[in-house]
């Protein structure tokens, strides 16, 4: 029995450390010439459900020259033991320490991870500054969403990819295979990929700033680009796609298989950093994705089958779609379920016919509680709609409905948080009427976070003492509704999040600190403490407010302005006008273009049916 | 319907996952073979998958049974061809038998395993039985959290066979042998507090479900 193996039989959970779940790819060393390893900075269950992970890890394991393995934040209680017993961090499959392999990709899913990163990066033995990373240390490497601003993680990455990821991380790995070869220098694979499209290289990229949070003139070196583009996929019918994905043996969140039927929307939700960062919309086809069903069930054994999508039904056949899914799901006794819906009863109807076993809840985002707002937002939602759809989920058998909203959007007054509650109780209202005390409404408020890359990226969060008065006026309004229970997302997380999403490189040692006092699981409410984050700023003589909560200038240089989500500047800053004017803009699949600027002669909306 | 009774190997590699997570992935790996398993009616149908007895987390066994019931006849031998396509790592089918009845497995009754334990410096192997055996006639017993309760098992009820080997590749071997038909099942870690009462510094390392036996005669359902 070697040490890992002992200090497993000692830990909570040790299925999370072992690897192989059926699909799971063991590569002999003989041949190999890149491997690499895939992290998600936070718990395995967590990290299994990433579906950005399942592609990046199928892109490259299809290379017979490459070898692509997954780490996951260990939990507390197995990290004390690995430094205790100076034991580095292995990755999954060759149980090989992960500071051997070529590169480690960790994903940036959500700000709150980032103390996450620099515990893996410390487990795995690795310095966690690039700079002082020696010529053998791997390359570590980021992606994710949080990429459109990787600022206050900067110095701890040798390169961060913006965007999508199945192709740039194929080109990184051929790099990679080509420094093995030729034993050029980690500079000049830097120098290399920073020619790439997508690949951002921060070291290459001096930003200053000023105590007051002013971004000064960039100096770019080694001939890197000045603006960092995107990377998009073009055409998801010709996209690597894991058809064979692992199945874990433990119980994950999101335990499924899972199919994307489309990436992008241009719904044009003012708030959406997604809506901005993964345009143009690219559907895949009907016969594409019928065929990725079978092979999904056939290499899981899956007993549900998640239609992905950042709005499933806006899929231009989808009606079809789910046709011909049905008759490959329903012999197999698979259920066909979707996550993401719009708020209309077209969408409920569609979600009826796939509920053919459970009705759990139906989940609906209107986003803010009255009309006003929703057009500030340009959420294209009324009202109406909402309790058409509400009303037939009812009707359909649902007896528990979810609403989504945000607390804290621009423009935002009390009379719109009293729109929540108005809006909860009509709902619930039609639940009594329809299905008896059996009706729930589940109400969640998110605080509204100011997202880089987003029209809303010159505004600011509103400060703490608010966001809690705010809370404090929806429990009063919820308090009187029986049937309604409201669910309000912790202020200081919020603040956190913001605080780290409009951040710059100076940060980057607040998260250091953080991560030194002990931070690791902050998205968990339980781990999280904001003392220390407070502490860590003010040891850094940086203020929280500057970041989180004050507005910037619309020709003021901003801390990710180097990055490109595609979406040019002038639209958001239009898009910002038209929200303060409550002017809707239309969807582009639908109507004209809106002049996004994601389009070009390669790019462009991809739509299985155009009608 | 029918049932048929399988024996499967649940190896040294995936003996970090527990039952519940073995019961879900053998239900996904009859799924994958495309094989017809019954489901149970209701709200939230589940596959009629009954394994023999659990076996706890860091523990392989390689001889464990499992009662599949199918809504249509399938032949044994397919169904193993089935499933050694279809079987995730660290899980392996070795045999498949027809059965009648609902519930083939209560006649089941002790259970069989091997563990070995390293110490620094541990007895002979006949004075670690002699001792042992002085220990279990004391009525030596352990006491276990039950639904907010304390309850006390005494070991001796429960072993019916228990002998140290010796020294093995790995560290220290013990075999024994245990009831189920009493109204708690002795877990592995209490009779490792039997060994570690004579070796204060036992640590397990290795633990292995050899083999469940039915004393009406057959040694193995």
């Amino acid at each position: 029995m070697n040490k890992i193996e002992q200090l497993l039989c000692q830990i909570e959970k040790p299925g999370r450390y072992i690897g192989k779940e059926h699909n799971a790819v063991s590569k002999p060393e003989e041949g190999i010439q890149a491997r690499g390893v895939l992290a998600y900075p936070d718990v395995y269950e967590l990290g299994m459900a990433n579906l950005g992970i399942a592609i990046l890890y199928e892109a490259v394991n299809r290379l017979p020259w490459a070898a692509c393995e997954r780490v996951y934040l260990p939990w507390p209680d197995l990290a004390e033991r690995l430094r205790a017993d100076q034991i580095p961090l292995w990755s999954l499959e060759s149980q090989r320490p992960v500071r051997e392999a070529d590169f480690l990709g960790i994903t940036l899913q959500y700000e709150l991870t980032y103390p996450g990163v620099l515990e893996l990066i410390d487990l795995s033995g690795i310095p966690l500054l690039a700079s002082e990373r020696a010529e053998e240390a791997p390359f570590v490497i980021g992606g994710g969403p949080c990429a459109l601003n990787p600022e206050p993680l900067a110095p701890f990455f040798d390169a961060v990819l913006v965007g999508e990821g199945e192709e740039a991380l194929v080109e990184f790995c051929e790099l990679v295979r080509q420094r093995n070869q030729e034993g050029f220098s980690r500079l000049e694979l830097k120098r290399r990929l920073a020619q790439l499209e997508g690949w951002y290289v921060p070291e290459f990229y001096s930003i200053p700033v000023e105590a007051s949070g002013q971004v000064g003139k960039v100096q770019v070196s080694e001939n890197a680009p000045a603006e960092v583009s995107r990377r998009v996929v073009a055409d998801l019918d010709k996209a690597v796609y894991p058809t064979s994905p692992l199945v874990p043996y433990l119980e994950v969140t999101h335990d499924r298989a899972v199919l994307e039927v489309m990436r992008g929307c241009t719904r044009g939700c003012r708030f959406c950093q997604a809506g901005a960062a993964y345009r143009p919309v690219r559907e895949r086809s009907t016969e594409v994705l019928v065929e990725q069903a079978r092979e999904l069930l056939t290499n899981t054994g899956a007993e549900e089958l998640s239609l992905v999508s950042l709005s499933t039904t806006d899929h231009s056949d989808i009606q079809a779609l789910v046709d011909a899914l049905l008759e490959v799901c329903e012999p197999l006794q698979v259920n066909v379920s979707l996550p993401s819906l719009r708020v209309d009863a077209m969408d409920i109807g569609l979600a009826e016919r796939l509920a053919t076993v459970r009705k759990g809840g139906m989940t609906l985002a209107p986003e803010a509680g009255t009309q006003r707002l929703r057009d500030v937002i340009n959420k294209q939602v009324t009202e109406e709609s909402l309790l058409e759809a509400t009303r037939a989920a009812f009707e359909a058998g649902w007896n528990t409905i979810k609403l989504y909203f945000m607390l804290g959007l621009p423009t935002e007054t009390d009379e719109d948080l009293l729109g929540i509650a108005d809006l909860a109780r009509k709902v619930h209202s039609q639940g009594r009427e329809l299905r008896g005390g059996r009706a729930q409404v589940n109400v969640s408020v998110a605080t509204f976070v100011p997202k880089p890359h987003t029209p809303y990226q010159w505004l600011g969060q509103i400060p703490r003492d608010e966001i809690e008065r705010r809370q404090r006026l929806l429990k009063d309004a919820f308090h009187r509704l029986r049937g309604v229970n409201l669910k309000l997302h912790a202020p200081a997380q919020s603040l956190i999040e913001a605080l780290l999403a409009r951040g710059d490189r100076r940060l980057a040692d607040v998260v250091l600190a953080v991560w030194k006092k002990g931070a690791r699981f902050e998205g968990w409410r339980e781990y999280f403490s904001m003392q220390r984050w407070l502490e860590a700023l003010a040891e850094t003589g940086l203020e929280l407010e500057q970041y989180a909560s004050n507005p910037r200038k619309l020709n003021e240089r901003l801390p990710w302005d180097q990055l490109s989500s595609r979406v040019t500047k002038a639209f958001l800053a239009l898009e910002l006008q038209k929200s303060e004017a409550g002017s809707l803009t239309p969807d582009c699949r639908f109507g004209p273009c809106s002049k996004c600027g994601v389009c070009d002669s390669r790019l462009k909306n991809r739509l299985c049916r155009s009608s | 319907m029918q049932g048929l009774v399988l024996k499967f190997e649940k190896s040294r590699d995936i003996r970090f996952i527990g039952h519940l997570d073995l019961h879900r992935a053998l239900g996904r790996t009859f799924r994958r073979a495309g094989l017809p398993l019954a489901y149970s009616s209701g709200f939230n149908p589940q596959p009629q998958l009954v394994i023999a007895r659990p076996l706890p987390v860091c523990a392989w066994g390689s001889n464990e049974l499992l009662h599949a019931r199918f809504e249509q006849v399938v032949a044994p031998l397919e169904v193993m061809k089935a499933l050694a396509k279809a079987s995730p790592p660290g899980l392996s089918f070795l045999s498949a038998e027809p059965c009648e009845g609902k519930s083939p497995f209560a006649e089941i009754d002790r259970e069989e395993y091997r563990l070995v334990f390293c110490a620094a410096s541990p007895p002979e192997p006949s004075v670690l039985n002699v001792q042992a055996q002085a220990l279990l006639d004391e009525g030596f017993s352990v006491a276990r959290d039950h639904k907010g309760k304390r309850v006390s098992l005494t070991l001796a009820d429960y072993l019916v066979a228990f002998e140290a080997v010796g020294c093995g590749e790995a560290g220290y071997n013990v075999s024994y042998t245990a009831r189920l038909d009493l109204q708690r099942a002795l877990r592995p870690a209490e009779v490792m507090k039997l060994l570690q009462q004579l070796v204060p510094d036992a640590q397990l390392l290795e633990l292995e479900r050899i083999r469940l036996i039915a004393s009406n005669g057959r040694n193995q359902v």
